[in-house]
């Protein structure tokens, strides 16, 4: 009996102690890092970028998978309901982790509920921009003509963020503008640089060379930058449209129950690629900005965030159902 | 001169020894993939982009071009042979193409094939290096209402299509537009016709409907059909190599081909897709004898061959002048460059002269490596033919459940291919042509979604489809193809009305 009693300890100890240890041991095997996006995307490419210096730093394989579909939905929720164990992680970001939950009833997983974040670890701001045979040469010139006849933009779709940030700016100027969703920038810049439309918010990475060559003109950025090639652009927040800030962000995102030790180890690893030079000037060449937020502030970040869009989502009626 | 020793450069990077190399495993890896059903570029572009991150930036898009384009030639291969377009562009190739291969002229359709891709895709490559800046500029002028002009042209085009009963294309079309208009509404952000199954909210997938209606759906036909008309389709082959009054008789279709794909595929958003439907639909309606396509027709072969290929090549045109890809691959492609630390965009020619001259001229060496590839094997394919069908059949629904489910690693699309295997069989039976069914379904979104953009912009005024010039060109010109097609119709009823009087 009293054997029992001293195995069933034993055991007992052994059971609580085993994922204690996994933890000093953690990362003993490869991790997955899960993008919910098509290879060779900005987002494709920035978490191929961490993966790289994620490895040398951990000493184990990371390897990034793409689990597309459904905009991202079907990625991120296989990540949800995968084993809370470090092993398996998500690139999080505006669209999966703060707008379309916010906009469809039918995403299966909880942003908030089933994931621990662990850091943001690339920002960049987008660019307001216009065609460069436009009459307007700052954004007090756009607003002005936008609050006495009604202006037309582009964006990337029903409840893109470059869809949302107009709203945000036409609600906090005044301005009036019909909104014409396109398929992407693919569709949308060509229709801007053909006249078809007035004016919109895209990403550099898509913009900037357009703008850099003259077809384009940028009259803003949605947030401040450290970003060189867009220092002498104004942020819309200093050019008429005051308040306003928006970031596109890439994050690490894992499984909800992801043992703090993990999370503290993979956010110190982050931290450490973050202070590389060299990380940085990849990232830049991914019209990337290196930017840690570590997790704590992450879920401020990201309720505020929540806040923002939830805003504009619900003042304008948008929804994808 | 300015552009001679552009040229050279380009000769140069092109010639290298490493970038011949490169240029020859990517158009080998995409004939390959061409061939294997379903398997497209995207997803191999996609799988191998991370191996080209420790290239030179030029090789590896020397390679990623290679198998863009050298799928677009093995992507006929199979739907000549087997009646199975791996590729939405081999749809048309499989009507007329599938039929020269059971007359047993498989051989004079491949080879057919491949010169008029050949032609196709030097001519192209010499248009991108000679004018793409204008050729970029000349797309910029496409606004909303002209694209909605191009996708009724498009839709009047595609029942020309058909050679069947004119009522049971229309049919066919209407069908189709319906199935493509499952998934989520770009302009409306609503999902329609999903019935709460995510899989569906990006729409049904066009790769696997095509495989299910064209390729299963010739299968099971086969199958129900008695072993003396299965075995028909590996008789007698006669030579491989078109005779000089073959060529002569191909040759104004290709050139025709060329030139509507090279214009057509500039068009981001749907241009390439219609270049080989639009071929086929002019071939026809030129033909002394109309009757004839449907039934093995060279010229319904040559043309949208020759107008895919040259489409493949031009689509490169808005990416390198303007940083704008105009389709999924040339996307992937856009991100092969950046993750190399260069910007596409239009800066591209000045600052990399040596990636740009040496791509296109890289285009040209790797589309004469796939004719001297894709010739001597030929013959390989020819007898493939001739394996039992009860070998060979198993062996082609294995590859299409492979293919289709690379596509996007979704077991979903291979129960759509199902489904739409056993529909093919059931049209099949009706007499119903899958292909106008295709049309509809890549065009009919679009048609509403350009419509709709039209709307929006123009804030709701019809006559903006009449002021533009280039949609009142088009929707003129698709108005004079419904009144050819209805005159004699008229003629005929009142004749046979005469008739009964």
């Amino acid at each position: 009996m009293k054997t029992y009693i001293l195995a069933g300890a034993l055991a007992a100890t052994f059971a609580m102690t085993a994922p204690l240890q996994a933890q000093d041991t953690y990362p003993a095997g490869p991790i997955t890092l899960v993008v919910p996006f098509a290879a060779g995307g900005q987002t494709d490419s920035a978490a191929r970028v961490l993966a790289d210096a994620l490895q040398v730093e951990l000493g184990q394989p990371v390897v990034v998978e793409n689990r597309t579909g459904a905009g991202g939905v079907v990625g991120t929720q296989s990540v949800a309901t995968a084993p809370p164990d470090g092993y398996t992680l998500v690139i999080g970001g505006p669209s999966t982790f703060v707008t379309q939950p916010l906009l469809s009833k039918e995403i299966s997983y909880d942003a908030e509920a089933d994931f621990a974040p662990i850091a943001i670890f690339a920002v960049a701001p987008m660019m307001f921009v216009v065609n460069s045979e436009s009459p307007y040469n700052t954004l007090g010139d756009l607003i002005s003509q936008g609050q006495s006849e009604e202006l037309t933009y582009g964006s990337s779709g029903v409840g893109s963020s470059m869809h949302l940030g107009v709203e945000w700016f036409k609600s906090l100027t005044g301005t009036q503008a019909a909104h014409i969703p396109y398929r992407g920038s693919s569709q949308s810049l060509p229709a801007l640089l053909g006249g078809e439309i007035d004016f919109l918010i895209d990403p550099p990475i898509t913009a900037l060379p357009l703008v850099e060559d003259g077809q384009l003109r940028a009259l803003a950025v949605t947030a401040l930058t450290d970003d060189p090639r867009l220092a002498e652009i104004p942020a819309m927040s200093d050019a008429g449209a005051e308040g306003y800030q928006q970031m596109i962000w890439n994050s690490i995102m894992a499984p909800n129950g992801t043992p703090p030790a993990i999370v503290g180890k993979l956010e110190s690893a982050i931290e450490t690629i973050l202070a590389k030079p060299e990380f940085a000037e990849r990232l830049q060449q991914l019209s990337l900005s290196a930017r840690f937020i570590p997790s704590d502030e992450l879920s401020a970040f990201l309720a505020n965030e929540r806040a923002v869009y939830g805003n504009v989502i619900e003042q304008n009626n948008i929804s994808l159902d | 001169m300015d552009f001679i020793a552009n040229l050279g450069l380009g000769f140069e990077t092109a010639l290298s020894p490493v970038n011949l190399l490169y240029c020859f495993i990517g158009c080998f890896l995409g004939t390959l993939i061409g061939v294997l059903p379903g398997l497209g570029p995207a997803a191999t572009v996609a799988m191998l982009l991370p191996l080209t991150f420790t290239l030179d930036p030029t090789t590896s898009l020397i390679m990623l071009a290679g198998i863009y384009y050298g799928a677009q030639y093995g992507g006929s291969t199979t739907a000549i042979l087997v009646n199975l377009p791996g590729e939405v562009s081999s749809v048309v190739t499989a009507i007329d193409g599938y039929q020269m291969a059971r007359q047993g002229k498989a051989g004079l359709a491949l080879s057919t094939a491949a010169l008029g891709s050949f032609f196709a895709g030097s001519v192209a490559t010499l248009a991108i290096a000679l004018f793409a800046p204008l050729i970029a500029a000349a797309a910029l002028q496409f606004r909303a209402p002209d694209y909605f002009a191009l996708m009724v042209l498009g839709l009047i085009a595609s029942i020309v299509l058909a050679h069947g009963s004119f009522l049971k294309a229309l049919a066919m079309v209407v069908l189709g537009v319906t199935v493509g208009l499952v998934g989520i509404d770009v302009t409306s952000g609503h999902s329609r016709m999903t019935f709460g199954l995510v899989e569906l909210s990006s729409g049904v997938n066009l790769v696997a409907v095509a495989m299910g209606l064209f390729g299963l759906g010739e299968i099971i036909h086969n199958l129900s059909s008695d072993q003396e008309t299965r075995s028909a389709y590996g008789k007698a082959i006669r030579g491989l190599l078109p005779t000089r009054q073959e060529l002569r008789q191909i040759f104004p279709p290709v050139l025709r081909g060329t030139v509507l794909g090279s214009l057509l595929g500039v068009l981001p958003g749907g241009g390439a897709i219609l270049s080989s439907f639009t071929a086929y639909a002019v071939e026809k309606r030129i033909a002394k004898d109309p009757s004839r396509f449907g039934k093995g027709a060279i010229e319904g072969l040559a043309a949208p061959e020759a107008a895919n290929n040259a489409g493949a090549q031009t689509s490169f045109v808005p990416l390198l002048t303007l940083g704008i890809p105009s389709n999924v691959v040339i996307a992937l492609l856009m991100g092969a460059m950046i993750i190399h630390g260069i910007q596409p965009g239009p800066a591209i020619i000045r600052e990399q002269p040596e990636l740009f001259w040496g791509l296109i001229v890289s285009m040209w060496v790797g589309n004469l490596m796939l004719v001297v590839l894709n010739l001597p094997l030929i013959g390989l394919w020819v007898k493939l033919l001739t394996v039992p069908y009860r070998f060979l059949f198993p062996a082609i629904l294995a590859f299409c459940c492979i293919g289709v489910f690379t596509v996007n690693g979704s077991t979903f699309d291979v129960v759509v291919m199902t489904v739409f295997g056993f529909l093919g069989y059931l049209f099949r039976k009706m007499e119903c042509e899958p292909a106008p069914f295709l049309l509809g379904m890549v065009l009919g979104p679009m048609l509403e979604e350009y419509f709709r953009r039209s709307m929006l912009v123009a804030r709701g005024d019809l006559t903006v489809f009449m002021t533009r010039p280039i949609s009142a060109t088009m929707l003129a010109l698709a108005l004079a193809i419904v009144v050819a097609m209805a005159l004699p119709l008229i003629k005929r009823t009142r004749e046979d009305a005469l008739r009964e009087d």
